[in-house]
């Protein structure tokens, strides 16, 4: 008669002992050595524009109501993601109340003084929607990590008008990262 | 009657003399001077994370295409000496991450004779200064069953390993505010947001019996 017996020595040391029962005998035969079961993720790709720093990414597109003037109205580029983001594709759709004129969206290095629509250093106009157009598009470097949120600018050339337009950001695997851990 | 019990009594000492003749008789004995020792080894064998490795059993998370994660285990021989050890990997909750052959974790271990040099947390590989092996180096799919293991399996040995966990960037994924990844040039599914939950288990037997002249 054979039977197995197990005796636990670590928990990631599992020892079997084979023991014959007939004589008398019990000799290692096997050992083995295991890990805990650790998981292994992907992580999960989502920029978006929002009004303000919500948390929340549920807008596919976010109707953007533009202000006049030189100040401008400020949006938040926000990565809900858990993979960073070295760039962003902006898409900027016109939807209503611009006939002419342009649109630009910008960003800045520096700091916004919001109030008063001035860029302390960096500022950069990398989008702009001309007159005539339904749409434009840029790719634009941003580094976002993970819940970091960047503020942009858009503007509109042509004072004292409503207009609506959308603004929707594409992400890919831009970044891949290599480390000890 | 006197002769009688002198002869009973010279019979007395007649035994007498022969059983003092047997007991003054010379015995010769050789022993050790010290008591020899006869151990029997133990089969035994210790994984253990090296330095301050998050090792084998600790998660990994937000792997992104391209992304490879770097971990070091050491595995500790006991004093009975092993032989044909494997490695058996199983994914208790399969996704593509260990089903899909090319866009699945790629999974790499090296063997080093001596500790790894690395840093936590750095972007640069760790080096082996020994004697390095590539033991294992296949997509997690096609590692899913029991697959020969070159560690070392003399008594108290240590063999020093590096496991590379790493996706490799195929398809471009795209997502645009937040909703469903969109793979390209391919129409596959996203490799993005899945989780792999290993189990990994190596094994070695008893070595083979030995008859040695010392």
């Amino acid at each position: 008669m054979i039977t197995l017996c197990k005796l636990s020595v670590k928990a990631l040391l599992a020892l079997a002992l084979s023991c014959d029962m007939v004589s008398s005998t019990c000799s290692a035969s096997l050992v083995a050595a295991t890990n805990g079961a650790p998981t292994v993720s992907s992580g999960i790709l989502s920029a978006v524009i929002v009004a303000t720093d919500v948390a929340s990414n549920s807008k596919s597109a976010y109707a953007i109501p533009s202000t006049t003037g030189t100040i401008g109205n400020f949006e938040s580029l926000v990565n809900f993601g858990t993979i960073p983001l070295a760039s962003e594709t902006i898409k900027v759709t016109k939807i209503s109340g611009i006939q002419s004129g342009t649109v630009t969206m910008q960003y800045c290095t520096g700091t916004w003084t919001e109030s008063t629509g001035v860029c302390s250093t960096g500022g950069t106009t990398f989008l702009t929607v001309a007159a005539g157009t339904a749409s434009g598009s840029a790719l634009v470097a941003i580094a976002l990590a993970p819940g970091a949120t960047r503020r942009l600018r858009l503007l509109d050339s042509t004072a004292a008008r409503s207009v609506q337009i959308s603004v929707t950001v594409t992400t890919s695997n831009d970044v891949a990262t290599i480390t000890n851990s | 009657m006197l002769y009688s019990f002198l002869l009973l009594l010279a019979a007395s000492l007649g035994l007498s003399l022969v059983t003092s003749s047997a007991d003054a008789s010379l015995i010769a004995q050789a022993t050790n001077r010290a008591t020899q020792s006869i151990a029997s080894g133990k089969l035994a064998m210790a994984a253990t994370s090296d330095g301050s490795s998050a090792g084998w059993s600790t998660s990994i998370s937000n792997m992104s295409p391209g992304d490879r994660q770097y971990r070091y285990v050491n595995f500790t021989q006991g004093t009975g000496g092993a032989t044909s050890p494997s490695l058996t990997i199983t994914d208790a909750t399969p996704t593509l991450l260990s089903t899909d052959t090319i866009r699945g974790l790629i999974l790499t271990i090296k063997s080093c004779t001596q500790a790894w040099t690395y840093t936590i947390g750095s972007s640069t590989v760790g080096t082996c200064g020994g004697t390095s092996a590539t033991l294992l180096g296949d997509s997690l799919s096609n590692l899913l069953t029991a697959n020969g293991f070159a560690i070392n399996t003399a008594q108290n040995s240590i063999t020093y390993l590096q496991i590379e966990f790493q996706m490799d960037l195929i398809d471009a994924e795209s997502v645009t505010d937040g909703q469903t990844p969109v793979v390209t040039p391919t129409t596959a599914p996203s490799i993005l947001g899945l989780t792999a939950t290993l189990k990994f288990a190596v094994t070695e037997s008893q070595r083979a019996a030995i008859k040695s002249n010392q």
